[in-house]
């Protein structure tokens, strides 16, 4: 026979129970959320590569390809960064003419905005056997994407002598 | 209350996924309008007698979008399943186009004489 006890728990609704399942309940969604999290920011940065990467190619391909115009646009752009509509490597249909790489440096915010990349980090650097030339900001080791865009490229150092060399454009973020 | 707190995370993953999907049609439509932008200054670079086949995409993931050479950029504009216009638009071109319009799919560029015509037979 069971007899009345003033402290005995009836109807109670925090158990032990009840917290250890609410306590896996959070645990399970912190975990999808993480993971959640993580995946879009994943896509996010991939699409954001996909599209510098992009930019880039298009970038050093009209870079090596042409003379730029006006072709004397380097002489010109330090006067007036609106007198230049496209910056170009070429010296003639094969060479490259690497003096024009200290023209982009002097001038890199006219060229990051003639390319549309204001509020990107740009290195350029020409480099063969026995010369090496550097343009634009010094790479972030820290950056949160860097893409680096590789030409195969052949050249007129700045003691006139022709070399077989890569041209690499970095773009970060 | 497990069921009240679920809702409301399901709720806030859709919402990140949506932000997500914005984020990455931005990003090809940028793509887009670059890649316009190359074909046409790589046309004006190379010269007379250059012409070539290139393809832009048909959509941007399943949204519909207008792609228009204007002002010295390109333009691709677009609404977004919620109805709200964008844009989002290249660097410089160096010369606008002669003649013709860029379409979705298979386009043609060709340089004759410094004039570039797009999907039309040069005059």
């Amino acid at each position: 026979m069971s007899t009345w006890h003033p402290h005995r728990p009836k109807g109670q609704v925090v158990s032990s129970d009840f917290v250890f399942s609410v306590i896996v309940f959070s645990f399970a969604l912190f975990l999808v959320y993480s993971s959640w999290n993580l995946l879009v920011e994943k896509t996010v940065q991939e699409s954001q590569y996909s599209f510098i990467f992009d930019k880039g190619y298009y970038v050093s391909d009209l870079l090596v390809r042409s003379r730029g115009i006006p072709e004397d646009w380097d002489s010109l752009i330090s006067g007036s960064c609106k007198s230049v509509r496209l910056v170009g490597l070429k010296e003639s249909d094969d060479l490259l003419n690497a003096t024009r790489i200290q023209a982009i440096n002097d001038n890199m915010a006219c060229v990051k905005s003639l390319w549309g990349l204001e509020g990107y980090g740009v290195n350029i650097t020409l480099e063969g056997l026995y010369s090496r030339y550097t343009a634009g900001e010094p790479i972030d080791p820290g950056a949160r994407i860097l893409v680096p865009i590789h030409r195969m490229v052949i050249y007129r150092n700045t003691t006139g002598g022709v070399e077989n060399g890569r041209l690499t454009l970095y773009i970060w973020t | 209350m497990a069921l009240l707190a679920f809702s409301m995370f399901y709720s806030f993953l859709v919402d990140k996924r949506i932000e997500v999907f914005e984020r990455e049609t931005e990003y090809l439509a940028s793509s887009i309008a670059e890649k316009a932008a190359y074909e046409i200054n790589i046309a004006v670079v190379e010269g007379d007698g250059f012409t070539r086949n290139f393809t832009l995409p048909e959509s941007l993931y399943g949204v519909d979008y207008d792609i228009i050479p204007w002002g010295g950029f390109v333009f691709v504009n677009w609404t977004t399943p919620e109805g709200r216009p964008n844009t989002r638009f290249a660097s410089i071109i160096i010369e606008n186009i002669t003649s013709g319009y860029l379409n979705k799919g298979e386009n043609n560029i060709t340089n004759v004489e410094g004039e570039i015509y797009v999907n039309v037979a040069p005059s």
